[in-house]
């Protein structure tokens, strides 16, 4: 009677986590093995709670403009070897991507290079034209690695054609 | 009667007289009246001649042991006189037997008591009285009514006349069994100051001779049993025999109840005895269900003893051999949990919460990411948590682990598997 001992271990946070706040609960005897004379007792929650960080893609070095269409983000990691193409030539486009979250971005997701007259993407009264569907899937912290917590980022490139 | 004269011819006599030429023809005479050589004839006195389904059968009353009842394994005292009847000597050595018969004839499953050797010559119309003290029945003798059968001359050994019973044979009266009867008892093994009692199970047995000192023990632990062995018969219970000790949710020893302890008994126990036994760390198995628990003692359970019909009734010696105690005690289980927790309580209801849990990062984590975390596990309860079980790290958006609006997700089963409070093999606790 009285005995206990310390257990630890590392655990994953599954990468399809929502971002939030969580507690960490402890289930002994989780298979219900043993005839206890106290079964209510078998679930205890850590006194603080723990927040849990989703990932965060974005481009490296962007920064927060604003133009007479609203805020749009800018950075110089996009960039072509080219300032002029002809219309229906190719265009090679190179752009650092960043998980500035805490949280792994698991693959596969889609990137998508797309040309714009502003700067703003998606917007019903300046419709943009989709040139191509980013050929890039990957997972920004495969499992085996090391995860980092941030800042993980990593050069994509790829040629579109201009309509 | 012939007598011989000069039966060595060393004389040389003339010619006879009464007979030819031959002098020694009439040495040789005989007498003109005859006599009568008799032999002994053993027997008993004040024998008659009965007879049974069996058949014929000398019967005396001077057959006798002064006891009525004797226990088996126990000695008695066995007198008979012997007579010889005839005229003639009766020559020593000769042997007699003493038997106990379930019936008036000398036959087989009777049992030799005795073979005394005769070292002194018996004058003819002679009576001796012998005494043959401790004859003992022997133990495991099957319990009920006996009698003494002496048979003298057992060796056949003195040359009788003709009986004076009749018929041309010397020795047919030499085999008489007593008038009166004697019984041997058995052994019965039981539990002293036992009652019988009845619940819906039926009827039982209890005695308050049975008992732990402990009201309250936990499962996987072990306790000290003590019990009285009482052998309420005259006879002797002969080693070896088995005692068992279980644990039982009621009185009756039956299917579900646990077997603690079998102890082989090996001294005899004489009639009308008792014995205290104690059987030490007797283990409470460890996936015992908590609650209330009798003990109860199987004397005998082997059904090694020959039990004479039990004093509590019924034919069968063995009714009182299960007895339970008439005492309960508590079997504790385990209690797992996380120490040093505090009852909580938010608009999902009550929870617990414990600083024994923690994490490293100790705040924020990255979804996908490694967490590592640290908690203590107790057993809070009286009984080993015996291995293997499992315990399992969760996270929730609350603090309770339920599959309602906000799902607690399942991480990561817990590694550790152990055996937690086991007197001798629990982990060392850690500080």
């Amino acid at each position: 009677m009285g005995d206990s001992y310390t257990a630890s271990g590392s655990v994953t946070i599954a990468a399809d986590t929502a971002p939030g706040a969580y507690h960490v609960l402890v289930q002994t005897d989780a298979g219900s093995t043993l005839t206890e004379s106290d079964e209510t007792n078998n679930v205890v929650g850590a006194p603080t709670s723990l927040n849990v960080g989703g990932p965060d893609l974005t481009i490296q070095g962007s920064v927060q403009l604003n133009d007479g269409g609203g805020n749009y983000r800018s950075s110089f990691q996009i960039f072509t070897p080219f300032s002029f193409v002809g219309s229906g030539s190719t265009l090679d486009v190179s752009y650092q991507v960043l998980n500035a979250g805490l949280g792994v971005a698991s693959q596969p997701w889609s990137n998508q290079v797309w040309l714009s007259r502003d700067n703003h993407p998606r917007q019903r009264r300046h419709p943009h034209r989709h040139l191509r569907a980013d050929l890039q899937s990957a997972r920004q912290h495969e499992h085996g690695r090391p995860p980092r917590r941030a800042r993980d980022s990593g050069q994509h490139s790829g040629r579109a054609t201009t309509a | 009667m012939i007598v011989k004269v000069d039966s060595g011819s060393h004389l040389v006599e003339q010619p006879s007289a009464d007979a030819g030429s031959d002098g020694r023809a009439n040495n040789t005479v005989a007498a003109t009246t005859n006599f009568d050589v008799n032999a002994p004839d053993l027997t008993l006195p004040n024998r008659a001649l009965l007879n049974d389904s069996g058949g014929n059968y000398q019967a005396s009353f001077q057959i006798f042991t002064p006891f009525n009842f004797v226990g088996a394994g126990t000695p008695i005292d066995v007198n008979y006189q012997v007579q010889n009847a005839g005229s003639g000597v009766a020559s020593q050595p000769w042997s007699n037997q003493v038997w106990i018969s379930r019936d008036n004839h000398l036959d087989g499953g009777d049992i030799l008591l005795d073979t005394f050797t005769q070292t002194s010559n018996m004058l003819a119309s002679s009576t001796l009285s012998i005494l043959r003290p401790g004859l003992v029945i022997p133990i495991n003798t099957p319990p009920g009514t006996y009698r003494l059968i002496v048979k003298l001359d057992s060796g056949n050994q003195v040359v009788e006349q003709p009986s004076v019973d009749g018929g041309s044979d010397g020795n047919t009266n030499n085999t008489v069994v007593s008038t009166v009867t004697f019984d041997v008892g058995a052994p019965d093994l039981t539990v002293p100051n036992r009652a019988l009692l009845n619940d819906s199970g039926g009827n039982y047995q209890a005695s308050f001779q049975i008992f732990t000192p402990v009201n309250f023990v936990g499962a996987g632990t072990p306790i000290d049993v003590n019990y009285q062995v009482q052998n309420n018969g005259s006879g002797v219970a002969s080693q070896p025999w088995s005692n068992q000790v279980w644990i039982s949710r009621d009185n009756h020893l039956d299917a579900g109840d646990i077997l603690l302890d079998t102890f082989t008994q090996t001294s005899n126990m004489v009639g009308l005895a008792s014995v205290g036994i104690i059987r030490a760390g007797l283990l409470i198995p460890a996936d015992t269900a908590p609650g209330t628990y009798h003990l109860i003692v199987k004397l005998d359970s082997g059904n090694q003893v020959v039990e004479q019909p039990s004093v509590d009734g019924g034919s069968d010696g063995n009714t009182n051999n299960t007895v339970v105690s008439t005492v309960t005690f508590d079997v504790g289980a385990p209690d797992l949990t996380v120490p040093n927790r505090a009852l909580l309580n938010d608009s999902g209801g009550n929870y617990q919460a414990s600083f024994q849990i923690t994490t490293s990062p100790p705040n924020v984590v990255g979804a996908g990411q490694l967490l590592d975390v640290t908690y203590r596990v107790q057993n809070a309860g009286l009984g080993v948590a015996s291995q293997p079980w499992s315990n399992q790290v969760w996270i929730s958006r609350d603090n309770h682990l339920d599959s309602g609006e906000h799902p607690a997700q399942h991480v990561h089963p817990d590694l550790q598997h152990g055996r937690l409070g086991e007197p001798r093999h629990h982990p060392a606790p850690d500080s």
